[in-house]
């Protein structure tokens, strides 16, 4: 149904963009146009064509567990020539739906990754892996966003619940997401990058000793080395 | 999506968990009651709405041309509509519950008493529940969710007419329910301009009044809303009715 309206001559507002607000319907154009025009919007993401913009973040829920997630994959990637990993940025999968995740991580290669960075400087396309740092179950990245890399093919989607103490990671099977069962020892091992190891009975006590000594196992290992060699064979 | 049981080392988590309430955030997937006691546990946040399930926190910063000075307006626009309709309630803004996951915030809501006919009460704990007969919003832009998701499930829980002011678009959408396919038809205003509602007989809204922050236009219009034999009709009809 089109909108009835009475639309008046003179309208001294005209020339104002609107301000981005939460539940916008907005496309990827007007979405990136709103945002220029609010420069102190330091976060925002288009979600199906829908806004969501996050508040200011908390120390011990997010900030803090964020910075020793950012550790841990940079440990992997620092031993893995040809793995980009980038924090916090705006990640364009289509039209409608441009999110923002806490840590992604990518092959950097044209024949063996599924993203580029294009010329606006905007990663396109799925990333090998999303990591986000959720404040509840009832969080989106655990709805909307789960949904949402599931269905544009993100390869391995790695979520923890701070308050709830929780450790979610999802690889993306022929059906989509199945959870990542860890071994006895509460270890997941990705399949996607082998040997990045995570100790999440570790990492929810925030014992970061051991959250890196797992790590340093898994880089010892033969498929670390092989997954490493044939990244550099392809460059 | 195939899912496995919770691994163990969470339940260890179990008496911290319970003493934990989470913050209310963006995009959370909540039913009412777990809305209002995240929000309860998060005061700083002023306004915030439930949409199908999905939270939707608003900016804590009213902006003065693009909302408060036109909702000052709507306010005075209705608060005189029901000085000469007494069987009426304005509140602005305002909660109001619709249904198990749809808490909204609109800008204002003009409803029936009860005796009257309305279908929107004020409950035990001092919030608007059920459909009310107008619904008006102050938005931005066309853009707005008052434009897409909540003008959907105003239509479909019931709300009789719905008014969204597009301030920077300088239109104004007016919604009222057809009787026989019981969705939501723009009302269309009269050639001089006069917008008058279906439901509410008497609330007579000159747009471009309105647009040009014309109090005069505004209050003179209605008043002939309000002093007409419409109006009196309507509210014999109101008064016959709780007799019965």
């Amino acid at each position: 149904m089109s909108a009835p309206s009475i639309a008046s001559r003179e309208n001294p507002l005209r020339d104002i963009i609107p301000p981005l607000e939460n539940g916008d319907r907005l496309d990827r154009d007007e979405f990136l146009r709103r945002w220029e025009a609010t420069p102190r919007i330091k976060h925002a993401e288009l979600i199906y064509g829908i806004v969501y913009m996050n508040a200011a973040v908390r120390f011990r829920s997010h900030g803090q567990p964020h910075t020793l997630m950012t550790t841990w994959l940079g440990s992997y990637a620092m031993n893995a020539p040809g793995l980009l990993i980038a924090d916090n940025c705006t990640v364009e999968l289509d039209d409608q739906s441009l999110p923002q995740p806490d840590l992604v991580m990518i092959i950097d290669h044209a024949s063996m990754g599924q993203t580029r960075i294009n010329e606006d400087d905007y990663l396109e396309g799925p990333p090998e892996l999303v990591v986000e740092i959720a404040a509840s179950s009832a969080s989106r990245d655990l709805h909307q966003k789960l949904k949402l890399y599931e269905e544009f093919g993100v390869k391995e989607y790695l979520v923890w619940n701070v308050p709830e103490m929780e450790i979610k990671w999802f690889v993306n099977l022929e059906n989509g997401f199945a959870e990542l069962a860890p071994s006895d020892h509460f270890v997941y091992k990705s399949q996607t990058f082998p040997g990045l190891w995570l100790d999440a009975q570790a990492l929810v006590g925030r014992d970061e000793k051991s959250v890196f000594a797992t790590l340093q196992e898994g880089l010892q290992t033969a498929e670390f080395e092989s997954f490493v060699n044939s990244i550099a064979q392809q460059t | 999506m195939v899912s496995t049981s919770k691994t163990q080392y969470s339940s260890r988590s179990v008496s911290a968990k319970s003493d934990f309430i989470p913050p209310l955030e963006n995009g959370d997937r909540l039913d009412r009651d777990e809305f209002f006691r995240r929000w309860e546990a998060t005061p700083e946040i002023r306004s915030a709405e439930l949409i199908e399930g999905v939270v939707f926190v608003n900016a804590a910063a009213i902006r003065f041309k693009m909302h408060g000075e036109p909702l000052e307006l709507i306010s005075t626009w209705l608060g005189n509509y029901r000085r000469f309709t007494p069987e009426c309630r304005v509140s602005t803004p305002t909660t109001l519950k619709l249904d198990d996951e749809n808490v909204f915030e609109p800008d204002a809501i003009l409803l029936l008493r009860p005796e009257f006919g309305g279908t929107c009460q004020v409950d035990e704990d001092d919030y608007a529940q059920g459909a009310p007969e107008l619904v008006v919003e102050v938005a931005a832009s066309s853009s707005s969710r008052d434009m897409h998701s909540k003008k959907g499930i105003y239509e479909r829980l019931g709300v009789k007419e719905y008014l969204v002011w597009r301030v920077l678009e300088r239109e104004l959408s007016w919604f009222r329910r057809d009787a026989s396919t019981n969705k939501f038809v723009s009302l269309d205003p009269s050639s001089d301009g006069v917008f008058k509602s279906s439901t509410l007989p008497g609330l007579w809204l000159h747009a471009e009044g309105l647009f040009a922050d014309d109090y005069v236009r505004v209050l003179e219009t209605l008043e002939l809303g309000t002093a007409s034999a419409e109006h009196k009709e309507f509210r014999q009809r109101l008064v016959d009715r709780s007799n019965r």
